[in-house]
């Protein structure tokens, strides 16, 4: 496809009306005509094919990550907080093969900022792209089948990228206009000797969520207390991700994930206390000298410490990939890397952020990448 | 042997035990022992090394092993976040570490002593080597020195080798890259002086540095005495253009004017004392990729989900079992690739990693940096 060939691009001038409509889209995909969460059981299979996630997992997903119930607020919130406006030449969106649910968001902040979108979906996951796209004429996107059919060497586009810093080389190559990256991003737990076992139940949640494929997934919890209290709190995580995993079962790992969990179990045995079956694991290790990390698939290494600055100390070289952090007590959440700008948010959300801007709030623009 | 703690006289009579068993190698004699013996004694001298705990966590007995294939196997990466030494650091003399990663975790194996490492590393090297170099050749080396890279366990080895084989009794002379900058003036002297006499050499170098040598050379050719052996390294870190491995071997074969067979690599990695050798040294059937390895080394193909040891001749991850590893881990684990064939394996490469979806990090980029 040949987008100058497109024609006119999308009538709606309202940034909020092209929000509203993508939003309006999806609840279109997964509700029945009188507005009840109902998505087709095809459009279910589709995302768990190209997911490796359980249909019952992207059934949930769906029903409580996909934002197709955004109210207008939110979608005011959202074009408030996208990004600068773009005019005068075509936004290019790059999608990687994003959560199950993350192309709505990706997409609405883009019709958010601009009302000339080209987006090029994952060549692995284009299905709710592809969807969205199809339902929301009139907002302002249209899809390109392949990476060559977007304007490069347009110096007129933006180009917003979401992928691994590697990809993004190669498009800052070849883009003559500025580069905004979104890379990829990891969750981080945060728990006191005051959390118990329900805020482990609430932490499954979002351990299970999308298996950890998510750049607000939880890869790590970090508990400042006693080494005895972090046991138990491992015990109470594991417990309630295996019950979990009963209605919503693990998705399909792979050979490389397959491999990548033995060893990392095997690791952990040596390194402190392993819970391991076919839903999950969890691993706590007390007075971790370094972080070890996990691979995503319901993993969760919980590392206890003595104290916040222990925490921060110990989690310092990771501190700039870390794009959520999610505790019950909201001092907790706020305080900790106080100065980065992160997801904060309660357990059991963190794979629920507010409509209101990107998912990852960690800056995207030329600037930052100027800076490296 | 009990699971006390550290015993000095005990590591003292393992090393002499791990010897004894060079030693056999060396005079052509059967294995003074059970190599399985050895082994579950070692493991039990190294309980305290994480081997209790991981022992327990697969409810095993150390005291009850009897075979080394029941010896939980320790991964490399445990090597990065715990101490994996029997002995205590007050009675380290060597520390030999891997590359650095994100998180700031290096690999780190501790050695109470090098002499079991380097006696092993030397037998089997000349086994490997003295068909084809004599009792006594140069060592060239295209890496940095001991004095740059003190606590890399390839320089160690290679440093051995030119204390052992070329008599040079400071080995950093013959360590000819300095600052990622190859002194091709120095190397030039020592390889002139044994194309004159016709001895062949032996040229060790990290793929980076063979790379910028042959950007140097700009096609023209630098033979190298007949009978040389050129051994491609992948130990060091530098930067250069990617050259693919069989390419690489084939440029140097043309460069230096030696046949590919003569082109070849070790296998060896930090959290090991003994080496692999690859088996066109050994026969004039051996094939590049697979590695011959020494008596007191047993490499096993294990299944990637369960790290059960696999049949012969089945492909799966690397599971090693190094006697030489006195006062560490006798067993570890590996992400390698490999079919096992007794006294020799095939490395197919590191075992895949996961497919990347969504937005996630994966361990790799958490490890390797942004």
């Amino acid at each position: 496809m040949n987008p100058s060939s497109l024609g006119a691009v999308c009538t709606l001038s309202s940034p909020v009306a092209r929000v509203a409509l993508l939003v309006d889209a999806a609840k279109r995909l997964v509700c029945d005509a009188a507005g009840a969460f109902d998505p087709p059981a095809d459009l279910v299979d589709e995302l768990a094919v190209a997911s490796n996630l359980h249909t019952a997992s992207v059934r949930w997903a769906l029903e409580h990550s996909l934002e197709w119930n955004a109210d207008a607020a939110m979608c005011e919130a959202l074009v408030a907080n996208a990004g600068p406006r773009h005019v005068g030449g075509p936004l290019l969106v790059v999608l990687s093969a994003n959560v199950t649910t993350g192309a709505l968001r990706a997409l609405a902040c883009a019709v958010a900022r601009s009302s000339n979108v080209l987006v090029y979906p994952s060549s692995r996951d284009a299905v709710l792209a592809s969807h969205l796209v199809h339902h929301a004429a009139f907002s302002g996107l249209r899809l390109v089948e392949s990476r060559d059919d977007l304007p490069w060497s347009d110096p007129s586009a933006r180009v917003v990228l979401y992928a691994s810093e590697a990809t993004a080389d190669e498009v800052r190559k070849r883009a003559t206009g500025p580069v905004e990256v979104h890379g990829p991003g990891l969750g981080l737990a945060l728990l006191t000797d005051d959390d118990e076992v329900d805020a482990m139940g609430r932490l499954a949640i979002d351990v299970a969520a999308f298996d950890q494929r998510g750049c607000l997934s939880p890869r790590f919890a970090l508990h400042v207390g006693s080494p005895e209290h972090g046991e138990r709190l491992g015990h109470a995580l594991f417990e309630k991700l295996s019950a979990l995993a009963v209605d919503r079962p693990r998705g399909t790992l792979d050979e490389g994930d397959r491999h990548a969990h033995a060893l990392y179990i095997q690791t952990a045995r040596l390194l402190g206390r392993v819970w391991t079956g076919p839903g999950a694991t969890v691993v706590h290790v007390a007075e971790a000298a370094s972080l070890v990390p996990a691979p995503v698939g319901r993993v969760l290494p919980i590392h206890t410490v003595s104290s916040w600055a222990e925490a921060e100390r110990i989690l310092a070289p990771l501190a700039p990939l870390v794009s959520a952090v999610g505790a019950a007590s909201e001092a907790v959440r706020t305080g900790f890397l106080r100065d980065h700008l992160l997801r904060r948010s309660d357990l059991g959300f963190m794979q629920r952020p507010t409509f209101d801007g990107s998912v990852d709030q960690r800056p995207h623009g030329p600037e930052r990448l100027d800076s490296r | 042997m009990g699971v006390d703690a550290f015993s000095l006289a005990a590591s003292d009579a393992l090393h002499a035990r791990a010897a004894a068993f060079v030693e056999a190698f060396e005079r052509d004699l059967p294995a003074p022992e059970p190599f399985d013996r050895l082994a579950c004694d070692l493991v039990r001298h190294q309980a305290a090394s994480g081997y209790a705990r991981l022992a327990a966590s697969h409810g095993r007995d150390l005291a009850a092993l009897a075979r080394a294939s029941e010896i939980p196997a320790i991964p490399t990466d445990a090597f990065k976040h715990a101490r994996i030494a029997a002995h205590p650091p007050a009675l380290d003399t060597a520390i030999f570490r891997t590359s650095g990663t994100t998180l700031g975790a290096r690999g780190t194996h501790a050695l109470r002593h090098t002499n079991t490492y380097d006696r092993a590393a030397i037998a089997f090297a000349r086994r490997a080597l003295a068909p084809h170099l004599g009792e006594r050749f140069p060592v060239l080396v295209l890496g940095p020195s001991p004095a740059e890279l003190a606590d890399s366990s390839l320089t160690h080895m290679l440093a051995t080798f030119v204390r052992e084989f070329d008599g040079h009794a400071r080995p950093e002379e013959r360590f000819f890259l300095r600052d990622e900058t190859i002194d091709l003036a120095a190397f030039d002297e020592v390889l002139a002086r044994a194309v004159l006499s016709q001895t062949p050499v032996f040229l060790a170098g990290t793929s980076f540095a063979f790379v910028h040598l042959l950007d140097a050379l700009d096609d023209a050719p630098l033979a190298l005495p007949a009978r040389s052996i050129v051994m491609q390294t992948g130990g060091f870190k530098g930067r250069s253009r990617v050259v693919e491995a069989t390419e690489l071997r084939t440029l140097l074969a043309n460069a230096f004017q030696v046949p590919e067979r003569a082109i070849i690599a070790e296998y060896g990695m930090t959290e090991l004392s003994s080496q692999g050798w690859e088996s066109p040294l050994f026969s004039s059937t051996g094939a590049h990729g697979s590695f011959e390895v020494p008596p007191w080394m047993r490499v096993d193909a294990v299944s990637p989900d369960t790290l059960d040891v696999l049949p012969e001749g089945t492909q799966g991850l690397a599971r090693i079992t190094d006697l030489m590893n006195v006062d560490s881990a006798v067993v570890v684990q590996t992400a390698d690739l490999v079919t096992s064939h007794g006294t020799h394996f095939t490395l197919h490469g590191r075992a895949p990693g996961a497919t990347p979806r969504g937005c996630s990090l994966a361990i790799d980029e958490i490890l390797g940096g942004r």
